[in-house]
């Protein structure tokens, strides 16, 4: 087996006439974190909604460890290890914040049938353990004091984290990002890419869509450019933005904006 | 709404167990001795069951479901025509009609649930007028819109070498009240549970929740199938008490007075279906003496809960009660 965790091929995704992903190769290997970058309307969010099985590609395959997986859906993928946040927050409002990460532990219970109906011993323990370890990585994103309150009450950025802890209650291999730093603020960044990073160093592999340079330059190890749903370059970050071929699709406007 | 802090305050739950036992022992004797009364503590029960079983499908897993009134009437028409049609005892054919309610519901939640919101709402109502209209065109099963006369109470049972027979209403009482509450405690129990998070999940945001593994469609069926049984159980006791069965008590309308129950309870509580069952039981029955201008009172009251205590009546109380406790604690 390929030191790949994930390994795309021809990926095509075509709503009716418009070619949303066009013939997209993607290797990314193990433990690393990947971006993908492009302007808007490049692809980026199909492409993630593609490889965590929100969509079902037009044409091309998609192999996660080595398995075939492009038939399979979104559910069935994390039971793998795959786990996805979304770029338009959808947190389970009406519940707290800890039951919203409790509900992440999904594909993770050992509970006999009976003890449903009948709680005993094991109920009891994995009612405790999903309290603890979701308290724990409440502590992770900092969330650890809202674990009571309603989690549509929380900020915009708060809620950003919390989906992030919810995602990671289902113990991924491959966690997506779909823009996961839109909308926060600098502090929020800052502590958004450490957090990134020591997921890495825990084992697993990031891809995070995302507009931010200052993260996506600071945290990936790769980055890949789309433009019009097609590949248009990829490479570290430094090859990036000394790329005229970026610099003129995307990174030029960008870069002069945020100057100051 | 549900998390795990609020759960844990107030008294034990064998506290409550203890109370509402108490509760139902004692309620018998405060009709005396009048057969109407004790007719309407019956049903009062049964609408719980009802209630409970649709808040499982249209508060937890958020399924606007309007064709509960189908599951009762296969639950009701399923057990008399086991018993007098194919000769069942009275139990197996109750947990035989059960069980046909619960698999019509997993073919109904097989098709139906691919559709959202009203458009849900709409089909699971057809299969209402679909079930109400066999029932009425079947003359040769089910005597059609005459009915089924004489039908026998469950047959007597010894306990402790005392005979109890179901043709009093008050032992009936106890009966169908036991099968509330094990329903009650098996709904309660697996809602704590991770199933309970699971439907939640479901019911707050399909795509969040396949997210996070969780086969929604799957769920959504769980859902139908448990909460059919639980209709279809309490189906199977309706004729019992009534002696007869007509189609019409299974028309499409008392889909809507569950519904009515679940909503001014307050939806996605276990107890609010149960409060919403014994008011909106009792109202029609306490305004009974004013005529027909009670159909007034009644939807006054419903406007007014709806308007006032937009999470029903359980809802109302805990906020009350949080204001209440703010001002005179002022932390927080």
């Amino acid at each position: 087996m390929s030191n790949n965790i994930l390994e795309v091929k021809g990926l095509c995704k075509y709503f009716g006439g418009v070619k949303a992903v066009d013939g997209i190769d993607l290797q990314i290997p193990k433990n690393t974190i990947q971006a993908i970058i492009g302007p808007n309307g490049a692809g980026k969010s199909t492409t993630l909604n593609l490889l965590s099985g929100t969509y079902f590609p037009t044409h091309g395959s998609i192999q996660f460890e080595g398995k075939d997986v492009t038939s399979l859906s979104l559910h069935q993928r994390v039971h793998l290890g795959v786990a996805r946040t979304f770029q338009k927050i959808r947190l389970f409002k009406q519940l707290s914040v800890l039951d919203n990460v409790i509900a992440g532990f999904h594909i993770h219970h050992h509970i006999p049938l009976w003890e449903y109906i009948i709680p005993g011993k094991a109920f009891k323990k994995d009612r405790l353990d999903c309290q603890q370890e979701a308290l724990d990585l409440l502590k992770f994103v900092g969330l650890e004091h809202r674990a009571y309150d309603r989690a549509g009450s929380l900020a915009y950025g708060q809620q950003r984290l919390l989906e992030i802890a919810r995602a990671l209650a289902t113990r991924p291999k491959l966690f997506m990002l779909d823009e996961p730093a839109a909308g926060l603020n600098d502090t929020e960044v800052q502590f958004l890419m450490d957090r990134l990073i020591s997921l890495k160093n825990k084992g697993i592999t990031i891809v995070v869509v995302e507009h931010n340079m200052k993260l996506v330059m600071n945290v990936a190890d790769q980055i890949f450019v789309m433009d019009h749903g097609e590949y248009l370059f990829d490479g570290k970050p430094s090859e990036i933005q000394s790329n005229p071929k970026v610099i003129a699709a995307y990174l030029g406007a960008e870069i002069e904006v945020a100057h100051e | 709404m549900s998390n795990q802090a609020s759960q844990k305050s107030s008294f034990p739950r064998w506290v409550w167990f203890a109370l509402v036992f108490a509760a139902i022992a004692v309620i018998p004797m405060l009709v005396g001795g009048s057969a109407y009364w004790k007719s309407i503590l019956i049903s009062i029960v049964l609408n719980i069951m009802l209630a409970m079983s649709l808040n499982l499908i249209l508060g937890y897993t958020g399924q606007l479901h309007l064709g509960h009134s189908g599951f009762f009437g296969v639950g009701a028409y399923a057990t008399t025509l086991l018993i007098q049609k194919a000769g069942f005892n009275f139990w197996i054919a109750m947990v035989a009609s059960s069980m046909m309610a619960g698999v019509i519901g997993i073919l109904l939640a097989f098709f139906a649930t691919r559709l959202k919101g009203h458009y849900l709402a709409i089909a699971s109502m057809a299969f209402a007028v679909i079930l109400h209209q066999i029932l009425l065109n079947w003359d040769s099963m089910t005597s059609g819109p005459l009915g089924i006369y004489g039908i026998a109470p469950p047959p007597a049972m010894t306990i402790f070498g005392k005979l109890i027979k179901f043709n009093d209403q008050v032992n009936l009482f106890y009966l169908v009240s036991i099968f509330a509450v094990l329903v009650y405690i098996f709904l309660d129990n697996i809602l704590r549970s991770p199933i309970g998070e699971t439907l939640r999940a479901v019911r707050e945001d399909e795509v969040s929740a396949a997210s996070l593994g969780i086969n929604t469609k799957l769920w959504k069926i769980f859902s139908f199938g448990v909460g059919a049984a639980i209709a279809g159980l309490a189906g199977s006791f309706y004729p019992s008490f009534v002696g007869t069965l007509v189609p019409d008590s299974f028309a499409v309308v008392e889909s809507f007075t569950y519904l009515a129950m679940v909503i001014v309870g307050g939806m996605g509580t276990m107890i609010g279906p149960v409060i919403g069952a014994i008011v909106l039981t009792l109202l029609p029955e306490v305004l009974r003496d004013i005529g027909d201008a009670r159909l007034l009172v009644y939807g006054i009251t419903l406007t007014l809960v709806i308007l006032f205590m937009p999470g029903g009546i359980v809802q109302g109380f805990k906020s009350l009660i949080s204001k209440k406790t703010s001002t005179t604690s002022s932390s927080n």
